[in-house]
């Protein structure tokens, strides 16, 4: 046990909603998040993919400190979340969001952007927030010239470089990064990876990645998590994961990756036409009703997230099973 | 600092036209200066302000001074005849100068059209921003509020107040103050919800801005378009809910000339003499069509999507 806390660790966190809370709806609970554990050590980059709606921007927004777990609890370098001040908590974690078009406050030029956290943090004086400002900018491969800019003059691309300029102004040490790509064009996604990239190995930060795209979490993270329905199914080293896929929705959602070839047509994925619900999670193992792999025990009894042999953890009956037994019948491996 | 390869890239293939703060500032002068309904608005609205503020020295007349022997005189270009050179627009029934009256009253109809505005705004846009961005209770609170404003009827309870208070400026101001708020608290209700939404609030509190610096200068400036148009919009109809009251003998008081009180005070001559009160109801008409015209104006200048 090293000296050093993980600058991020989840501990059974949940999260839970009432909806239809009006005057003839039946109020329900949504569980966005339920009891996730995880952990991001300094200089990592997680990668967390899951579909949408499995809670991985609820898992992102409680990580940021703007909601409270119903149930467990987020420590940020080795502290509750919820005794930081938000200043302090500012200084340790920041985001990049999915939408650069609704990121940026379209009625402030770039520099009252990038320089607002510097401003709120009361960092230095007005001349060298102006600086720090100038330095951004070129750290993201913008031009001085662009502090004059407002968004709406600016490009996708280069809005996304204003969103990470601001995250990265504090120097802070955890970046969320929620999708902060698939809004972009293909050609300027790859542009933004290599800036992440590039910037973390300049300024030693860790990241938290989400995305639905896997190919875009291959090239960036260490580690991967895969959820379905606020739950984390599979985790462990990016290689492992993503190359010898234990749990059947890991397998699926590999499968699922779009070839640049359109002759290939869709993907098969094998997953039914069952639309995963938060309102209704089926009971045992959530993903019994959409699993190409499902046998008897799946919708009686809900699988623990368990160490597999071959390294990181997985949440599967067919993997807690012993050693010797037939491989999960179905399962697609990764190309 | 070395530049990123795919960075410098990006920056060469699609440049941004930034020009230069001093050009930028001419250039945002054009924009204003493109809109026709928006400058002749303001020239109309400047040209009353200053007859308003430098009414004394312009009126040609004391507003107050009557005379008997020079009652009911036409302008010239109604019946030449009887017109008396010195009376440009005439004189009412007590002999007082038409001009300088309407030059005068232009000072109330502004007075309380702005600070008619100022509380009513005020009011409006405090609760309607709160409401939006804080939700849950404070919602309800303020949506019962409007709900109970806009189940009273303004004209109604105007005059009930200012029968049992006394006409005075003061009084007017404060009861259509408190009375036109609603439709400020509506829209910037919803505008706020809207830019509550979005992902730089979020990032702003991610940030570690306090919640009144969220408001003040992240949500604010992005509904302040529908704010001038309100603004604007509830200015107009001050101005012409107190000549409404002033026609009905509960708004000011003579012998202060207001516009609606002369059109009051005209309206038993209206079929002899229809000028006097076709005079001050074109005075209203224009006052209020150039406010309404700048409004819309400065919202379409100032929208982020318009910035090109």
């Amino acid at each position: 046990m090293s000296a050093i806390p993980p600058i991020l660790e989840l501990r059974g966190v949940h999260k839970r909603y009432t909806v239809g809370a009006g005057m003839l709806a039946r109020r329900r609970t949504l569980t966005a998040v339920a009891g996730v554990s995880l952990k991001v050590d300094r200089g990592e980059v997680l990668g967390l993919v899951g579909e949408s709606g499995c809670g991985k921007s609820t898992l992102a927004r409680m990580m940021l400190g703007l909601e409270e777990p119903s149930e467990g609890e987020v420590l940020l370098d080795g502290r509750p979340i919820g005794s930081l001040g938000r200043l302090e908590r500012g200084r340790l974690v920041q985001p990049v969001f999915q939408d650069p078009y609704s990121s940026l406050n379209p009625r402030r030029n770039v520099a009252a952007i990038i320089g607002l956290p510097l401003a709120v943090h009361g960092v230095g004086t007005a001349a060298e927030r102006r600086d720090a400002v100038e330095e951004m900018l070129g750290l993201v491969g913008l031009a001085p010239r662009h502090a004059e800019a407002f968004p709406s003059q600016l490009s996708g691309g280069q809005r996304q470089r204003v969103a990470i300029a601001r995250a990265l102004v504090l120097r802070p040490t955890l970046v969320v990064c929620d999708e902060p790509t698939s809004a972009l064009d293909v050609s300027v996604q790859s542009q933004i990876l290599n800036l992440l990239l590039d910037l973390r190995e300049k300024l030693g930060l860790s990241y938290l990645f989400i995305s639905h795209n896997l190919a875009v979490v291959q090239m960036l993270a260490g580690r991967v998590a895969a959820m379905y329905l606020g739950r984390v199914v599979e985790e462990g080293v990016a290689e492992r994961v993503l190359g010898h896929p234990r749990h059947p929705y890991t397998a699926a959602l590999l499968a699922s990756v779009l070839t640049p070839d359109p002759s290939l047509g869709l993907p098969e994925m094998r997953l039914g036409t069952a639309f995963p619900n938060p309102l209704s999670v089926p009971p045992g193992c959530a993903f019994h009703p959409r699993c190409p792999a499902v046998f008897d025990r799946c919708p009686r009894e809900a699988p623990a997230l368990l160490p597999c042999p071959e390294g990181g953890r997985a949440a599967c009956h067919l993997v807690e099973q012993p050693e010797g037994g037939p491989p999960p019948a179905g399962l697609v491996q990764a190309a | 600092m070395e530049p990123i390869p795919a960075a410098t890239a990006i920056a060469e293939v699609t440049p941004v036209e930034t020009p230069p703060a001093a050009s930028l500032g001419r250039r945002r002068w054009s924009r204003w200066l493109s809109n026709p309904g928006l400058v002749i608005a303001a020239l109309v609205l400047a040209a009353i302000a200053l007859l308003a503020i430098f009414a004394p020295l312009i009126a040609p007349h004391d507003p107050y001074a009557q005379s008997l022997d020079a009652r009911i005189l036409p302008p010239a270009f109604v019946d030449a005849e009887r017109a008396d050179p010195a009376y440009l627009l005439g004189t009412d029934n007590l002999g007082r100068d038409y001009l300088s009256r309407l030059i005068y009253g232009a000072r109330i109809s502004l007075l309380i059209g702005f600070f008619t505005m100022l509380v009513s705004g005020t009011i409006g846009t405090t609760l309607g921003i709160a409401a939006g961005y804080f939700g849950g209770r404070t919602d309800t609170v303020v949506s019962f509020l409007i709900t109970t404003r806009l189940s009273l009827p303004v004209v109604m309870v105007a005059l009930a107040v200012v029968a049992v208070l006394g006409g005075s400026l003061e009084v007017v101001v404060l009861v259509l103050g408190l009375l036109l708020w609603d439709r400020f608290a509506v829209v910037m209700r919803s505008a706020t919800m809207q830019v509550r939404g979005r992902e730089y609030v979020t990032a702003a509190r991610a940030i570690g801005c306090s919640v009144p610096r969220i408001l003040w200068s992240e949500v604010l400036p992005n509904v302040v378009s529908g704010l001038v148009v309100i603004a604007s919009y509830e200015m107009a109809q001050a101005i012409l809910l107190e000549a409404a009251l002033s026609f009905l003998g509960l708004g000011v008081q003579p012998p202060l000339p207001s516009w609606g009180l002369m059109v009051s005070e005209a309206k038993e001559l209206m079929l002899f003499e229809p000028w006097m009160i076709m005079l001050p109801g074109m005075a209203i008409c224009v006052l209020v069509l150039a406010i309404n015209l700048l409004g819309d104006g400065i919202r379409d200048v100032t929208a982020p999507e318009g910035r090109s």
